[in-house]
């Protein structure tokens, strides 16, 4: 038995719970080292934090469960205005209440929304989490007295503890969006091995052999959307600390689709695929703008080429890996395993 | 609590009994099935026949719950179960198998049939979560069953395989296993020797009569020689009618039957 293997037969939340940790030691090193070198990749860095943790609920629902969301950057509003609104009136709560209590409002909002969701299928479907994406930002500006309207509200920076006031602000809120990440990772992983995993991808194959067979499948359809809708909480909570701010502003409609970008690119359903593609979601764009520098175009051509590399990139991407970064990853690790069998086989 | 009570009744493999009574169905203008009562009494192999469009499926999809009846009564061990939702098939021991199979090609085989497993006293969604012992130790029994179950019907070596990588004949039997892990009280088939060749059809024959004592079983088939050697009681469909109810000997010299058959589907008779 390899130690891996040792580790697995002692459970689920073990093998994952260690796995989370090891991650979160690995990551926070790194982080610590690169804030030398580069302290805007660390704040970076906390951005991939909560963007990960959107797209990961986002996996389980379309990739997993194949229900198409246009309208999760909203989610994260309704968490990120939580965070605001609880943090205007208890301004010392820790984070990790404030953390829970905008889970929990996502997540009731998100019983709504689920439950009309789960009587909805393909164009329709898409069309109304589009909507909840382009009108929720519109109820921050008519309710301008509880939520600021354009200017949202301000919420207070996370500062370290006193023991630890020699770590920077970029690195310190880096560390802290660490944990719910990890968290997040471990406790879905942990679902998707057991029979509601299961359950989702039963439903997205075949309804009627879903139903057939015990799956309750609105049921478990809204389950699903709930449990993404919490992350997508989550990620607008932490994404409030980030900025210190909850304004309409900062949820607009491409925040949803480049979730949905990020999840398709890191490969689709996958858990390591909403990391790898909310990597280069954050990434690509300041990558794709240094470039456009370099090239010295005229400014009218320069100011609008970015988006259309960024498009290019993605179409690409996706012609060389049609199941994501985590699909071509996965081949490369096979073709290798192959090609040592092969060698192995020779000798 | 009478679903419990029947679910139990089931664990303890007892056969369960269904009856039709004056069904009706119409989609729009058309009737696909017009007062048809028939039954299938407990522990019983009973054969329904008919041409292509003779309202089979029909007739098996408003039993499940798929289909809601304009008219008429579905009882199963007595107790009237119109309206049912298909999900609740599962908790009354009934299990269905599908023409187009309807496996899922994104699982495995072996989860597949995991998923077919009776859902009752499964740990809850806190437990899967946070990836509780209690968790995985459900999940591995489960695995167990479902090995078990695979390794009854002779194909536990593709137990990781994805079925749309198996040969149609296997992807049956992968189809009958996720029906049959659940225990049936009883066992609704359509079409379950299609696209088999004569020697898997051969096995099939056997498999079922080996279930009888557990299970009641209805299949709707369209080979009339599967459905005279294995069923004891045939039920002939026609235009959504009952034309005909009988032995098998009692069926093939009915000329309503003869008629029915010959007039439209020389072939398959």
């Amino acid at each position: 038995m390899t130690v891996l293997e040792r580790i697995q037969s002692r459970g689920t939340l073990l093998t994952h719970g260690l796995l989370g940790v090891l991650f979160i030691v690995a990551v926070g090193v790194v982080i610590w080292l690169l804030d030398s070198v580069n302290g805007f990749i660390v704040y970076q860095l906390s951005s991939v934090t909560y963007i990960a943790i959107a797209a990961a609920g986002l996996t389980v629902l379309t990739g997993q469960n194949g229900q198409l969301s246009l309208g999760h950057g909203a989610l994260m509003a309704i968490g990120a205005y939580t965070t605001a609104l609880v943090l205007k009136t208890f301004t010392d709560l820790n984070p990790a209440i404030v953390m829970v209590a905008s889970i929990l409002v996502t997540a009731v909002a998100s019983i709504v929304v689920g439950a009309a969701a789960a009587r909805l299928r393909g164009p329709y479907l898409a069309g109304a989490t589009l909507g909840l994406a382009v009108g929720l930002p519109g109820v921050a500006i008519r309710f301008s007295s509880v939520f600021h309207g354009d200017q949202g509200l301000t919420v207070p920076a996370l500062s370290s503890p006193d023991a630890l006031s020699d770590v920077p602000a970029e690195v310190w809120l880096a560390w802290v969006g660490l944990i719910p990440a990890a968290v997040t990772f471990v406790l879905l992983a942990n679902l998707l091995k057991t029979r509601y995993g299961r359950d989702f991808r039963a439903i997205r194959e075949d309804e009627v052999a879903s139903a057939l067979h015990g799956i309750r499948v609105s049921r478990t359809q809204v389950i699903a959307f709930v449990l993404s809708g919490a992350c997508a909480g989550l990620a607008g909570s932490l994404m409030a600390y980030t900025s210190n701010l909850a304004a309409p502003g900062s949820f607009p409609l491409t925040l949803s689709l480049q979730l949905l970008a990020a999840i398709v690119i890191g490969g689709l359903g996958t858990l390591p695929g909403a990391v790898w593609g909310s990597l280069v979601i954050v990434f690509a764009p300041d990558w794709i703008g240094t470039l456009n520098d370099a090239m010295k175009l005229p400014s009218n051509v320069r100011d609008e080429l970015p988006l259309a590399l960024f498009g290019v990139v993605f179409i690409v991407a996706m012609l060389a890996f049609p199941y994501g970064i985590q699909g071509g990853l996965r081949r490369l690790i096979a073709w290798r395993a192959g090609r040592r069998r092969a060698a192995a086989a020779q000798a | 609590m009478s679903q419990a009570a029947s679910a139990s009744a089931a664990d303890a493999g007892e056969p369960g009994a269904l009856e039709v009574r004056s069904l009706s169905v119409r989609f729009g203008g058309v009737v696909a099935l017009d007062g048809v009562s028939l039954s299938v009494p407990a522990g019983a192999i009973v054969g329904i026949i008919g041409p292509n469009g003779a309202g089979k499926t029909t007739l098996f999809n408003v039993v499940s719950g798929l289909v809601d009846p304009a008219g008429g009564d579905v009882t199963y061990n007595g107790r009237r179960i119109n309206g049912i939702r298909p999900h609740e098939l599962n908790r009354l021991g009934i299990s269905r198998t599908l023409q187009g199979l309807g496996l899922w090609r994104a699982l495995t085989v072996i989860e597949n049939v995991m998923i077919g497993a009776r859902r009752g006293s499964s740990p809850g969604f806190a437990s899967a979560l946070l990836g509780l012992p209690r968790s995985d130790r459900y999940e591995a029994a489960l695995k167990e069953q479902a090995l078990a179950q695979l390794k009854a019907l002779g194909i536990e070596e593709y137990a990781n395989r994805h079925p749309g990588t198996l040969p149609y004949g296997v992807q049956k039997w992968v189809s009958l296993a996720r029906a049959l892990i659940s225990r049936p009280a009883l066992l609704l088939l359509d079409e379950p020797a299609s696209g088999l060749s004569a020697n898997e059809q051969k096995q099939l024959i056997a498999l079922l009569r080996s279930l009888k004592e557990r299970m009641s079983i209805a299949l709707v088939e369209h080979r009339l020689d599967l459905v005279m050697s294995l069923c004891e009681h045939i039920h002939v469909l026609d235009f959504g009618r009952l034309i005909a109810s009988g032995s098998p000997t009692e069926i093939q010299n009915n000329k309503k039957v003869t008629d029915a058959y010959l007039g439209s589907e020389l072939t398959d008779a």
